[in-house]
């Protein structure tokens, strides 16, 4: 079997592997535009703050690849696919495959906004963004968008000195990620610590003779030598849709609980699909670490002809803010999409916080800062869709034997157990 | 056959010994902050369960995990760190069902239960038998689930179901 | 290291916090926790002190092993002078809030003055906070303990706090934390509430170093086994501390009916055994395997699924022998009631048994009890008067002032029948037929005791040669040694013995069920050397500590003598001397103290000492002992 993927992320490794696990015989490729072995983008905030060296931020070597006997084609990107001859275009040559899996990921949203093109401005998605931004000089940046990767990028290079202007054009900070109470304690955690934290602001165009400049914004002009973007990511579609590979409605691959797209021997996984969330069952593009994996997984069991299901994508933040850890799972409750009421319990526990959303009886999201212990228990519920109420009643009744997972999800709803 | 960790939550007198030895045995310290397994407690209804970590597998921590960090070691069937590669950004924390994983604050690294290589000190001490070390066979593996009433059916066992 | 721990002086009058280290001399000589709130005690508080007063101390302890691979080191101690008998205040606990306070930097609390209105201290990570408790004033202790925790944001915090009865200053409050680890006797609670102090939290994350860790950890394992594989450490596990009451019920040695007899007959239902049906298993304190904390559900009537720990020895005897009930219900609902009041179930049963036999001889009538038939064996009266003595209602505020205070209010010939020592009632066992344990609630620094210096193992009959193995270390003993329990001979010295090893138990933080206490193989001053050693470093041999012990007992002595104590406070009622027991089994039938030999025994215990003829440290016992110059303001 003659298996080509598209892509040298955690979704395309992770499928690569999980065949040569299932199939000692067949011939992986793995195609990538860039020209690293597999990293983890996870890591690049730590790589720019100087915790991390950067032979740390890879995942893999590659002689790893060789050892799993795993081809790469590194550096080089794919013009076309033809479904019909199951063939795979190159720049200068072409590969013919049984199997193909794309695993294209994600890439930056561009802002329609001037001076993007300058020297200086820079998007945080690969290594070699990463790269840039760790050997470019000045004093300030700016960080346009506030979503978990524009913080962690301005905690990074806060903790290497400079002064950051980060710069939201919602009216509070991860917008998506957290509601308002748990984002302005963040806020504070990040003024706190100096970084200057602009929300309802627009940045109107970036400035400068080739070089940054500054920025203006519909409220100040702010002077910085660097200026990243983080105003989020999409899946990266562009080779698939040609290829007359189906899109959802959200501007993902659309693909079946084993993965496979809606043609014949092409699979898709990844930061490029678009999947059902566990906990409500609706569409998302989750772009999330742990989704990629499972989703590769998957993709490789389906594509070794071992059946395997995808069982839908978890809504998981966490992300360490100057010490504090951050957490959000599921929906939060500023989500327009609620239709249905929503119950919410919020505790502050000395330096803890947790925040609780609750339908109809079942958590459908959460928030935390401070100790995430409990948290894990709360994901658990959230995920089994539990019913809050039955475990009340459990707890109430000490039905035998005691399940801690419902003690520990009592722990963080305290007396508003009662509510229930 | 690897062992594992089997706690039986009526067994348990909460005296916090196992937390104690455990911070012993690995920092040389007191201090159960630092140690791998916890009791969490109800005092005024006075439940007490240890929580250790579970040694899932598969385990969503290892899933979470950003940098391949953590690792299924086959030998002690346990979940495994590697501290040159883990970036300290607590999804493991925060995604483990049991709270078994933490952060040692002294020692700025996350800490969770490594079986002590084999000879784990909390059930060397446990007089009452709480928690015990058995060879993770088909039929200690359900009993520690009935335990905790099928607690550890825990829902990344159902991330990838059979088809159908 | 575990040497590190802070002191904080905190003067809650101005609000001021002062933290220091303590010093290694004043550790080699008090060791901690008891016997340095003993030396602080007798530094820092003026002689005549009004204990209820802004000029009394409250010191707040852990042992120097607590948090450490010692068995059961789990102890808090609290001190101060006391509000029920004007001498020593002394208290000692389990659970898990000393080693919480050594993880959060602390070994002693001392805290001076009164706050203008409640408040509660928050002691975290090297740090103190004095914070606001009008929200919990008033609130019982297991409510004050949600409430903190909830405030603080954090489940794990330990909280030792005052019920209503300390806050109304019932001279018997206790000090509580958890459910029912109680800080009795002595009234330390009271103590607490005259500061307007609610409750201490604290939490730590804080490393304590052991210094041999693989030689601690051994040496536990050790100990745990040699603990657990007495068969009394067994039956503790199982039945807590019940067991011993219904051993010496059958043997016909604890009080009924406010002395009247020394054995309950028709006790099946509430024996240990009995108990059992209503027990949800058994918890533990910190680091001990021995796990005698009861745990039960009220099963019916108004406290139906109410959770409580317990009961207790003593609870077995107030609840039950002393009002002469027989119903389990009643023990447990007054059980929980005095934990959730925090009041002193030993002492709360006797003043209730005393008011019952008062009614019984028509010194009380319904017209004292507001129509209440205090009558023995009346269950409700029983459990009525708690909340009025914990409310300080009607009688119950006058019975709130114990024994002498009470019986001075209601006159008459009240008095006679009061049992207690020092102005503290009795454990209701009945030393009649066993002179070494008269002696040593005779003798205890703290008024009535059976923790000061009980040598209880003289009613196991063991062999001469044994009890010459165990009082002849560390210190050489020669001297008569008797196998039979209702003797006088050589009884002192096993009342001597027993008081320093309690004492010796108290500055480690261990608790005394892990020493010779309960039987001749528990751990002794050899393991107590080892085990400072392989946790802390330090370098004591047994005889050092039998002599820091000596040394804290007669730092206690001085305190007593400095308020006023005098030989004949070392003494027994009348009744013990005048009033043969009727029940049990032989040996124990028709025995009285012998007043001329207890005088005899009282000297001898004295000579033993190193005190006077009038119980006064002799200036040559100060000075072996290095304390002939205190105060000496050291700390």
């Amino acid at each position: 079997m003659k298996v080509i993927v598209i892509g040298n992320g955690v979704a395309g490794n992770t499928a690569s592997s999980t065949i040569r696990r299932l199939d000692g015989q067949a011939e992986i490729t793995i195609i990538s535009e860039e020209i690293y072995p597999e990293y983890s983008p996870c890591a690049l905030p730590q790589y720019l703050a100087g915790e991390l060296s950067r032979p740390n931020v890879f995942l893999r070597t590659k002689r790893d690849y060789s050892r799993e006997r795993t081809k790469t084609i590194f550096g080089q990107k794919v013009t076309s696919i033809s479904p019909e001859d199951r063939r795979v275009s190159l720049d200068t040559t072409s590969l013919t495959y049984d199997k193909l899996i794309i695993a294209t990921g994600s890439k930056p949203v561009m802002l329609p906004i001037k001076g993007t093109n300058l020297d200086g401005v820079f998007p945080l998605k690969s290594l070699g963004d990463a790269d840039q931004i760790f050997h470019y000089t000045g004093n300030t940046a700016v960080i346009i968008g506030s979503g978990p990767i524009g913080v962690e990028t301005s905690v990074a290079l806060s903790k290497r000195g400079l002064q950051i202007y980060l710069i939201e054009v919602l009216n509070r900070i991860m917008p998506r990620v957290f509601d308002e109470t748990p984002s302005s304690l963040l806020r504070g955690i990040l003024e706190e610590r100096g970084v200057r934290v602009l929300t309802g602001e627009k940045v109107i165009s970036i400035v400068g003779n080739g070089k940054v400049e500054g920025i203006v914004t519909d409220k100040h002009r702010i002077k910085c030598d660097m200026v990243v973007l983080g105003a989020g990511m999409k899946p990266n579609i562009e080779l698939a849709q040609q290829s007359g590979v189906n899109i959802g409605a959200l501007g993902g691959i659309a693909v079946t609980q084993q993965m496979m797209t809606n043609l014949d021997n092409i699979y898709a996984c990844g930061d490029c699909v678009e999947t059902e969330d566990r906990a409500s069952g609706e569409h998302t593009l989750s772009l999330l670490w742990h989704n990629a994996r499972r989703q590769g997984e998957v993709a490789g069991y389906s594509c070794s002809g071992v059946p395997k299901s995808y069982l839908g994508s978890e809504n998981i933040t966490s992300l360490d803010i100057f010490g504090v850890h951050a957490v959000s799972f599921g929906s939060i409750e500023a989500d327009g999409n609620q239709h249905q009421d929503i119950e919410v319990i919020e505790r502050f526990l000395g330096k803890n916080y947790y925040r609780l959303i609750i339908a109809q009886s079942r958590l459908i999201g959460a928030q935390s800062i401070g100790n995430a212990q409990d948290m894990g228990a709360l994901l658990c519920a959230l995920i089994r869709r539990d019913n809050l109420s039955e475990i009340k009643r459990a707890i109430d009744k000490k039905t035998l034997p005691l399940n801690p997972l419902y003690y520990r999800i009592a722990r963080c709803l305290g007396p508003n157990i009662r509510r229930l | 056959m690897p062992k594992m960790l089997v706690v039986n939550y009526d067994k348990c007198t909460g005296c916090r010994l196992c937390e104690l030895v455990c911070s012993v045995k690995h920092e040389g310290v007191s201090n159960p902050s630092r140690a791998r397994i916890h009791i969490t407690k109800w005092e005024m209804e006075g439940i007490m369960m240890p929580m250790v970590c579970n040694q899932c597998e598969p385990a969503p921590c290892i899933d979470a995990c950003p940098t391949n960090a953590r690792s299924w070691d086959e030998h002690l069937g346990r979940v495994v760190i590697d501290y040159d590669r883990c970036i300290e950004c607590k999804t493991c924390v925060a995604v483990c069902p049991f709270g078994a994983v933490s952060f040692d604050h002294v020692a700025g690294r996350i800490i969770s239960c490594d079986l002590c290589d084999g000879d784990p000190a909390c059930v060397n001490f446990c007089e009452t038998e709480a928690i015990q070390y058995v060879d993770a066979s088909e039929i200690n593996k359900r009993r520690q689930r009935e335990a905790a009433e099928k607690l550890y059916e825990s829902m990344r066992k159902f991330t990838m179901a059979p088809a159908g | 290291m575990a040497l590190n721990r802070k002191i904080a002086y905190i003067n809650l009058t101005k609000g001021k916090i002062e933290v220091k280290s303590i010093p290694i001399k004043l550790r080699k000589l008090f060791l901690g926790s008891r016997g340095l709130d003993m030396y602080l005690m007798y530094n820092h508080i003026e002689p005549g002190t009004d204990p209820l007063g802004a000029d009394n101390v409250a010191l707040i302890s852990a042992g120097i092993l607590v948090g450490t691979l010692a068995s059961a080191s789990a102890r808090t101690h609290i001190g101060g002078k006391s509000p029920l008998t004007g001498f020593v205040g002394s208290t000692n606990m389990g659970g898990f809030f000393a080693p919480e306070m050594r993880w959060a930097g602390f070994d002693h609390l001392v805290i001076k003055g009164k706050a203008e209105k409640p408040v509660y201290l928050w002691v975290h990570n090297g740090e103190i906070e004095i914070r606001d408790a009008l929200n919990i004033w008033g609130k019982d202790v297991h409510e004050t303990q949600e409430i903190i925790r909830e405030e603080l944001g954090d489940r794990d915090i330990k909280i030792l706090t005052i019920g209503l009865a300390g806050e109304k200053l019932v001279r018997y409050a206790n000090v509580m934390t958890e459910l029912k680890n109680a800080g009795g006797r002595s009234g330390m609670g009271a103590l607490l509430g005259s500061k307007n102090l609610k409750a201490i939290a604290v939490r730590g994350t804080m490393d304590i170093k052991i210094e041999h860790p693989d030689e601690a950890l051994e040496y536990n394992k050790r100990l745990i086994s040699q603990v657990t594989s007495a068969k009394v450490s067994q039956e503790q596990g199982k039945l807590g501390t019940t067991f011993i009451w219904g051993a010496t019920n059958s043997q016909g040695l604890v009080r009924v009916r406010n002395f009247q007899l020394n054995q309950l007959e028709e006790a099946d239902d509430i024996e240990p055994e009995a108990l059992e049906e209503f027990s949800l298993g058994m918890a533990g304190c910190f680091g001990c395997q021995v796990h005698c904390r009861g745990k039960y559900i009220i099963p019916s009537g108004p406290y139906t699924g109410v959770y409580d720990e317990g009961p207790e020895y003593t609870s077995m005897g107030a609840w039950a022998a002393e009002p002469g009930c027989r119903n389990p219900l009643t023990i447990l609902v007054c059980n929980h009631l005095v934990n959730s009041y925090g009041l002193d179930t030993l002492e709360t049963g006797s003043m209730i048994a005393w008011a019952m036999e008062l009614y019984e001889k028509g010194i009380l009538t319904n017209k004292d009890t507001d129509g209440l038939e205090l009558r023995f064996g009346n269950d409700e009266a029983v459990i009525e008067m708690v909340h009025r003595i914990a409310r300080r209602q009607g009688l119950g505020d006058i019975l709130a002032e114990g024994p002498l205070r009470a019986a001075e209010k209601i006159g008459k010939d009240s008095a006679q029948y009061l049992i207690h020592v020092k102005g503290m009632s009795n454990l209701h066992s009945d030393e009649r037929p066993t002179p070494s344990l008269a002696l040593g609630i005779a003798t205890s620094s703290r008024g009535s005791d059976h923790l000061r210096s009980r040598p209880a193992i003289d009613l196991y009959h063991l062999p001469e040669p044994i009890l010459r193995k165990i009082y002849s270390q560390p210190v050489a003993y020669d001297g008569p040694l008797t196998s039979n329990f209702t003797d006088y001979e050589g009884k002192p010295w096993q009342v001597i013995w027993q008081e320093l090893c309690f004492e010796a138990v108290d500055c480690l933080g261990i608790c005394k069920y892990h020493t010779l206490f309960l039987g001749p193989n528990f751990p002794n001053f050899d393991e107590w050397s080892k085990l400072l050693y392989y946790n802390t470093g330090l370098e004591l041999s047994p005889l050092d500590i039998w002599n820091i012990a000596d040394r804290a007992y007669t730092m206690e002595r001085l305190f007593n003598i400095r308020e006023g104590l005098t030989r004949n406070d070392d003494w027994l009622v009348d009744r013990y001397f005048d009033e043969p027991t009727k029940l049990g089994i032989p040996i124990v039938r028709g025995k009285v103290i012998d007043r001329d030999k207890f005088r005899q025994m009282i000297d001898e215990y004295y000579e033993l000492h190193g005190w006077d003829e009038n119980g006064v440290p002799r200036p040559e016992t100060l000075r072996k002992l290095g304390i002939d110059q205190e105060p000496s303001h050291m700390l």
